[in-house]
């Protein structure tokens, strides 16, 4: 294929935190929660309509110079137990990728949560793909996990 | 609650057609409701037709007469004649079956086009829905072949 094929990657990465799953849940459903831990966006930049078929979206100045877009849609959300969602995200020069993501909850010891975060993705134009963004995923949940502990 | 099943496959196929005709064929849902369907016996209609980045359709399929399936595809990335990505959900009488994110990679020229797909699935009710995904999609794309052929060398609309 030519430079513009995409790259396909799966990952999954497993967290244990000490909260409940309601308070996990809540981490993703709060557009407020999720703005802080999962973005970092400033108010403003950031838009989250929590049902099926809602949306989500981050602008804000991309690391480079440019604008970073994330453009979501959930597409399944069980509470206290499920959510899937897809996602774009555009750094500046056209949309660079695009994920399947699914968060799975479960009952752990102590009162606790197991979370499975499953992403699978096509990126493209290049970019330098599932290994990059499973690094920054995982990054993500142990924010999460610090998130959580506040 | 079941566990979600995940798993990807890659189909290829190669037509004797251009890349612009084949981007034409997947990005009409006028083409797609022609060749779309697996089988004789099965249909697929649309309520709408919103192919940009952003855009959704709705679509309905299943067997003639019972169209018992809703899906709602997400256009998320659109390169003309070079790509085209979507998550595509499904629905049955029950609720939800999957999610999934399919991408279309086209190359080629004026006298061929090869088109690879690219699904990835989560399935909520076991992997058997994986295995029908993939094969639904098989035979529409070997329907697209007749598509093509049968409708000419102008363009698809």
């Amino acid at each position: 294929m030519t430079s513009r094929s995409a790259i396909h990657g799966t990952f999954d990465l497993k967290r244990t935190y000490p909260s409940p799953r309601a308070d996990v849940f809540g981490a993703f459903a709060d557009p407020e929660r999720k703005r802080q831990w999962a973005h970092g966006a400033p108010p403003g930049a950031h838009t989250l309509d929590f049902r099926v078929g809602g949306r989500e979206t981050v602008q804000m100045p991309g690391p480079g110079g440019g604008t970073f877009r994330y453009e979501g849609v959930i597409h399944e959300i069980v509470e206290n137990e499920r959510i899937v969602y897809s996602y774009s995200f555009d750094m500046g020069g056209g949309v660079c990728g695009v994920t399947l993501t699914t968060v799975e909850l479960a009952d752990a010891e102590n009162g606790g949560t197991h979370l499975k975060f499953t992403e699978q993705g096509a990126y493209l134009d290049g970019f330098d793909g599932p290994k990059f963004w499973e690094s920054g995923t995982s990054s993500l949940l142990n924010r999460l996990g610090e998130h959580l502990a506040d | 609650m079941t566990r979600i099943f995940h798993d990807s496959f890659t189909l290829e196929r190669s037509y004797d057609t251009s890349v612009q005709r084949v981007f034409s064929a997947l990005s009409s849902t006028r083409s797609r409701a022609r060749w779309g369907a697996p089988s004789a016996d099965e249909a697929l209609e649309f309520e709408n037709s919103d192919f940009r980045i952003g855009g959704l359709e709705v679509s309905h399929c299943g067997p003639k007469g019972n169209l018992m399936f809703r899906v709602e595809t997400h256009y998320l990335a659109v390169v003309p004649n070079v790509h085209i990505v979507f998550s595509e959900n499904v629905s049955g009488p029950e609720g939800p079956l999957s999610a999934s994110l399919l991408s279309f990679e086209l190359e080629g020229d004026s006298s061929t086009a090869r088109l690879r797909v690219t699904g990835q699935i989560a399935s909520f009710v076991g992997a058997d829905m994986i295995n029908g995904n993939r094969n639904g999609l098989s035979a529409a794309l070997t329907n697209l072949s007749h598509d093509l052929a049968e409708n000419g060398r102008g363009d698809i609309t």
